[in-house]
C-alpha cells in the first residue's frame, strides 16, 4: 500500500497529462549527451518545468536512468552518499558495494578514498547510465559539493549527471563551460516562447484568445510556465477571456499570488475547501483527503486536480501519494492562516486520526503536535511510543518525550515509564529515581481517586515497570544482589498478566526481566547465569516485536560468549537472529545493524576477515541510513577491533576517534563505556588474535595474564576486575594449561616469549 | 555559510540592528506579505514591492534570502539602510 521511503526517493517521474513538446531543448539535452558533455544542469526557480522536461528527455532515452530525489535530511554527507550508490545500485547491483566499504574509512571531509573506489566501479559500467539529481538546492554541505566536483573531474564515460536544482550549485561551472563539458538549462530556455505560450494556451487549453492577448499573457509572465498555467485555469469556462487578460495584465500584482487566487476563487467552493484544508498535509492520498475534509470524493477530486494540471504531483509509482507543487501549497497555507486559521486545529486533529488508524505514528504526531492539543498528543505517545522504541528508533521516541510540558512526564505514569525507559537506555541512570518518585505518586492519587483507566493496558504495568527500573538503577549503584532479587520476584507477577492482560504483554514484560536479569548477572560476572537468561529472551521478543531488546541482547550475549571463549556459539546465536530477522523483515529497523555488527566481532576473533568486512560494512550502511548515531558510533568501535585485528592501530584509532566524536553530541553512558573498552583492548601491543598456541586464551584470561605479568597478586587481580579470588584462580589454571606451564614464574616466562604481553 | 553579500552588508552597528530596504518584484498582496510581518510595506509606481525592516544579523538575512526563493519572489534590490 504505501511506498517505503526508498521507493519514493527513487522513483523517476513520468510526464504529466498534457505537455508542450520541447523539442529544441530536449535535443540539446541529448547532443549534450552524444558529445561527451560532463553534467547537465537545469536551474530555475520553481515553475519552470524542469522535472517536466527531464522527465520528457529520460522517457525517450533508451539507456539506463537512475533517479535521487533529494530531500533536506540528505544533507550529510555520509547519507548523501549511501543514497548515491543505492540509486546506482537500482540500474546495476554489485555497483558501489566496495565503495561503500570504503565510506567507513573516510575522514570527516575527506571522502577521497571512497570516491576513487566509486570512480573505478563505475568505470567498469559496461552501458552508458544517467544519474539525476533532483532538487539538489537543499544540499549546502561543503563535502558533498567538494566531492561531487571531485567525482566530475574523474567521471568515466560510463555515466553522466544530471543536477536539477532552484539555485546554482557551488560546482566548477565556469570550467566546466569553457571546456564546453556543461550542458546547462537555464530559466531563459525553459520559458515559453511566444509560439510555445499559444501552443498551450489555444491547443492544450482550448482557449482560442488571439495573438495580441497571447503576447500578453506571455510578457506579463515573462514565460514562466507555472504562470501561464494559472493564468489558463482561471480562464477556462469564463465567457470573456480576453476581460481576464485585460485585468490581469493591466495590474502589476505579484503574478504567482494574483493567479492562484484568480484561480482559487473560480473553482466550485466544494474544490476550494478542498484545496484548502488539504494544504496542511505533506503529502496526501485519497482515504486521507477525505478523512481531513469529511468527504468521500477525494479519489475522484484528486484525479480531476491532475487532469487539470492544478499541481497535483504523484510520489510513487502507484499513484497512491500526492503532494502538491510546492508554490501552490505555499499560497494555499497562507490563505488559510489567513482567512480560516479557527478550523486549523480540527484540519489537524482529523489528520492526527487517520494516520494514527493507518499506521503512521510519525505523522500523527506532527499533527497532533500542530493542533495542539498535549492530552492528545500524550494519548497518542502513549499509544505508540512502544512500537517506535522496539524498532530501534530510539531518537524518535525521545523526541516526542521531550516535546511535552516538562511535568506531563511526572504527572502521567505511562509517559513518566516510557521517559525512564529512555533516560536508562542512553545510561542516565541518576534522573531516574527521581521521575519515578513522582511516578508512583501520581499513580496513587489516580488509584484512589479512583480515576486509574484500567481498561488501558499501559495503567496495568506501570508498577511492574517502575520495580524492574528500580532494579536497574540499584545494579548501576552497586547493588547487584539486591537489583537481582528484585527482577527475579517480579517474574511470576509478569507470567500472570496472560489472564488479564493476554500473552502480548507477557511477552514484554518477560524481555524486559529476562533481558535485565542478563546484564545484571553479567555484571556481577556470572555469565553462565548472564547467558542462561539472555538466551530466553528471542522468542518472547518475538512475540512482542520488541526487535531493539531482541538486537542488543543478542549482542551483549554473542560479547559474552566471546569472553568465555565459546567463539561457536557466539557465532550461532547471531546467525540465528539474522536469518530470522530476513524472514521477518525487520531487517528493515535500524536496531538490526547491531546483530550484523555483533557477527562481524565474532568473525574478527575467528578472522573470517572477508565475512567480517562484509557485515561491518552493511551494519554501517543500515546505521548511516537509519540516521541514529548510536549504531554508528557502535559500528565504528567493531570496525576499530576488526582493524586493529589486522594490524592496522592507526586505523582503529581513527575509527575510536569518530565514536568519540559521535559520543561527544549525543550523551550516552553505555557508549561511552564500550568506547573505553574498545580504547583498552586495542591499546595493547599484539591483537588478541596473533597468538601461536593451540587453544588461545579467551578475552578474559589474556586480561588476568597481563595483570600477572605485571606482577600482581591474585587478591589484586580480583580487587582490579571486580572478581571473586576464586574465579581469579580458577582463570589462572586455565592459563596455566594453555600455556603448558605449572607455575607463575614460568607463565610470565612463556606469555613474554609468545608475545602475548 | 559564506557572506555572499558584498561590503555593504557590514553587521557593526551601536543597536546590533539594521534596517534594510528589499525590493520584490510585483505588488504583493496580503498572503505573500504574511510571511514579512516585521517589514513595512509600500508599492512602487514601477511594479516593485519596497519592504523596510530590521534585520538582526546575518542568519536572519540568510533566512529572508531563503524565504525569497522560497516563495518564487524576484528579488530586484537589497540595501542596508543609513541610521
Amino acid at each position: 500500500m504505501v511506498a517505503s521511503i526508498l521507493s519514493t526517493k527513487l522513483f523517476i517521474p513520468s510526464t504529466p497529462y498534457g505537455v508542450i513538446h520541447r523539442s529544441p531543448l530536449i535535443e540539446r539535452l541529448t547532443a549534450g549527451l552524444m558529445t561527451g558533455n560532463l553534467l547537465t544542469l537545469v536551474s530555475a526557480p520553481a515553475g519552470y518545468g524542469k522535472t517536466t522536461l527531464l522527465a520528457e528527455w529520460i522517457a525517450a532515452y533508451q539507456g539506463q536512468i537512475a533517479w535521487l530525489s533529494l530531500d533536506g535530511r540528505d544533507n550529510n554527507p555520509l547519507r548523501f552518499w549511501t543514497y548515491f550508490v543505492t540509486a546506482l545500485k537500482s540500474v546495476s547491483k554489485p555497483l558501489g558495494q566496495v565503495a561503500l566499504q570504503m565510506l567507513e574509512s573516510a575522514q570527516e571531509t575527506d571522502f577521497q578514498i571512497f570516491l576513487t573506489e566509486l570512480v573505478n566501479d563505475i568505470a567498469t559500467l559496461n552501458h552508458p547510465v544517467i544519474l539525476v539529481l533532483d532538487d539538489y538546492h537543499v544540499i549546502s554541505h561543503q563535502s558533498i559539493h567538494e566531492g561531487l566536483t571531485f567525482l566530475l573531474e574523474h567521471l568515466p564515460p560510463s555515466l553522466h549527471l544530471v543536477i536539477a536544482t532552484r539555485t546554482d550549485p557551488p560546482l566548477p561551472l565556469s570550467r566546466l563551460r569553457v571546456r564546453r563539458q556543461l550542458t546547462e538549462v537555464r530559466i531563459a530556455d525553459l520559458r515559453f516562447t511566444t509560439d510555445e505560450a499559444s501552443a498551450f494556451l489555444n491547443d492544450l487549453m482550448n482557449l482560442n484568445l488571439n495573438a495580441i492577448d497571447i503576447q500578453a499573457l506571455e510578457t506579463r509572465t515573462e514565460g514562466w510556465i507555472a504562470g501561464l498555467q494559472l493564468a489558463a485555469l482561471s480562464m477556462q469556462g469564463r465567457a470573456d477571456a480576453h476581460a481576464f487578460v485585460r485585468d490581469f495584465t493591466g495590474n502589476q500584482h505579484f503574478v504567482l499570488e494574483y493567479l492562484v487566487e484568480e484561480v482559487l476563487q473560480r473553482q466550485p467552493e466544494s474544490l476550494q475547501h478542498f484545496l484548502l484544508e488539504t494544504s496542511i498535509l505533506q503529502r496526501m492520498s485519497a482515504s486521507l483527503c477525505n478523512a481531513v475534509t469529511e468527504s468521500t470524493n477525494s479519489a475522484d477530486t484528486l484525479m480531476d486536480l491532475r487532469r487539470r494540471n492544478l499541481f497535483v504531483i504523484p510520489l510513487d509509482g502507484e499513484h497512491y501519494w500526492f503532494r502538491y507543487h510546492h508554490l501552490f501549497a505555499e499560497f494555499l497555507k497562507s490563505h488559510l492562516k489567513r482567512t480560516r486559521a479557527n478550523d486549523l486545529p480540527l484540519l489537524h486533529r482529523r489528520a492526527a486520526e487517520w494516520f494514527q488508524a493507518n499506521d503512521h505514528p510519525e505523522d500523527a504526531l506532527h499533527h497532533a503536535f500542530a493542533i495542539p492539543d498535549y492530552t492528545y498528543v500524550s494519548q497518542l505517545v502513549i499509544d505508540n511510543w512502544r512500537r517506535v522504541y522496539h524498532t530501534g528508533r530510539l531518537d524518535t521516541a525521545v523526541q516526542w518525550l521531550e516535546t511535552l510540558p516538562g511535568d506531563l512526564l511526572r504527572q502521567s505514569p505511562p509517559l513518566g515509564v516510557a521517559y525512564c525507559w529512555t533516560l536508562f537506555i542512553r545510561g542516565n541512570y541518576d534522573r531516574i529515581d527521581s521521575y519515578l518518585d513522582d511516578i508512583e505518586q501520581a499513580f496513587d492519587r489516580m488509584v484512589s481517586a479512583g480515576k486509574l483507566p484500567i481498561e488501558h493496558p499501559e495503567y496495568n504495568i506501570i508498577l511492574h515497570q517502575v520495580i524492574l527500573l528500580r532494579a536497574v538503577v540499584m545494579r548501576h549503584q552497586g547493588y547487584v544482589a539486591a537489583a537481582l532479587k528484585e527482577i527475579e520476584q517480579l517474574l511470576p507477577n509478569i507470567v500472570e498478566l496472560r489472564e488479564t492482560l493476554g500473552q502480548l504483554y507477557v511477552d514484554m514484560g518477560l524481555t524486559a526481566c529476562y533481558s535485565q536479569l542478563g546484564y545484571t548477572y553479567a555484571a556481577a560476572n556470572d555469565f553462565d547465569k548472564a547467558g542462561d537468561y539472555l538466551s530466553r529472551v528471542s522468542p518472547h521478543a518475538r512475540g512482542c516485536e520488541n526487535y531493539f531488546s531482541l538486537a542488543h541482547v543478542t549482542m551483549e550475549w554473542a560479547k559474552i560468549s566471546l569472553m568465555q571463549g565459546r567463539i561457536d556459539q557466539a557465532e550461532k546465536i547471531c546467525r540465528s537472529e539474522l536469518s530470522l530477522a530476513e524472514q521477518l523483515n525487520y531487517a528493515d529497523y535500524p536496531a538490526f545493524c547491531l546483530i550484523q555488527l555483533a557477527l562481524a566481532d565474532v568473525l574478527r576473533v575467528k578472522k573470517s576477515w572477508d565475512e567480517a568486512e562484509s557485515l561491518l560494512s552493511q551494519g554501517l550502511e543500515v546505521a548511516r541510513k537509519s540516521g541514529h548515531e548510536y549504531y554508528l558510533a557502535q559500528g565504528y568501535l567493531i570496525a576499530a577491533r576488526l582493524h586493529h585485528a589486522q594490524g592496522e592501530p592507526t586505523r582503529a584509532q581513527e575509527d575510536i576517534h569518530k565514536a568519540e566524536q559521535i559520543a561527544l553530541s549525543i550523551h550516552n553512558r553505555f557508549l561511552n563505556y564500550d568506547i573505553d573498552q574498545t580504547r583498552k583492548e586495542t591499546l595493547k601491543s599484539k591483537s588478541l588474535t596473533a597468538q601461536p598456541l593451540i587453544e588461545p586464551l579467551s578475552e578474559r584470561e589474556l586480561e588476568v595474564l597481563r595483570l600477572i605479568c605485571a606482577g600482581k597478586s591474585n587478591l589484586e587481580i580480583a580487587d582490579e576486575l571486580y572478581l571473586a579470588l576464586n574465579t581469579i584462580k580458577r582463570h589462572t589454571n586455565h592459563i596455566y594449561g594453555k600455556l603448558g606451564v605449572s607455575r607463575r614464574s614460568q607463565a610470565i616466562i612463556e606469555a613474554r616469549r609468545l608475545g602475548l604481553v | 555559510m559564506r557572506n555572499h553579500l558584498p561590503y555593504i552588508c557590514d553587521m557593526k552597528t551601536q543597536n546590533n540592528v539594521i534596517v534594510c530596504e528589499i525590493r520584490l518584484k510585483g505588488h504583493l498582496g496580503q498572503n505573500t506579505l504574511i510571511w514579512f510581518e516585521d517589514f513595512h510595506a509600500e508599492y512602487s509606481a514601477d511594479g516593485e514591492t519596497i519592504l523596510r525592516g530590521p534585520i538582526i544579523d546575518q542568519a536572519a538575512l540568510q533566512g529572508i534570502l531563503m524565504r525569497i526563493c522560497d516563495l518564487g519572489l524576484e528579488l530586484t534590490l537589497f540595501k542596508r539602510m543609513e541610521q
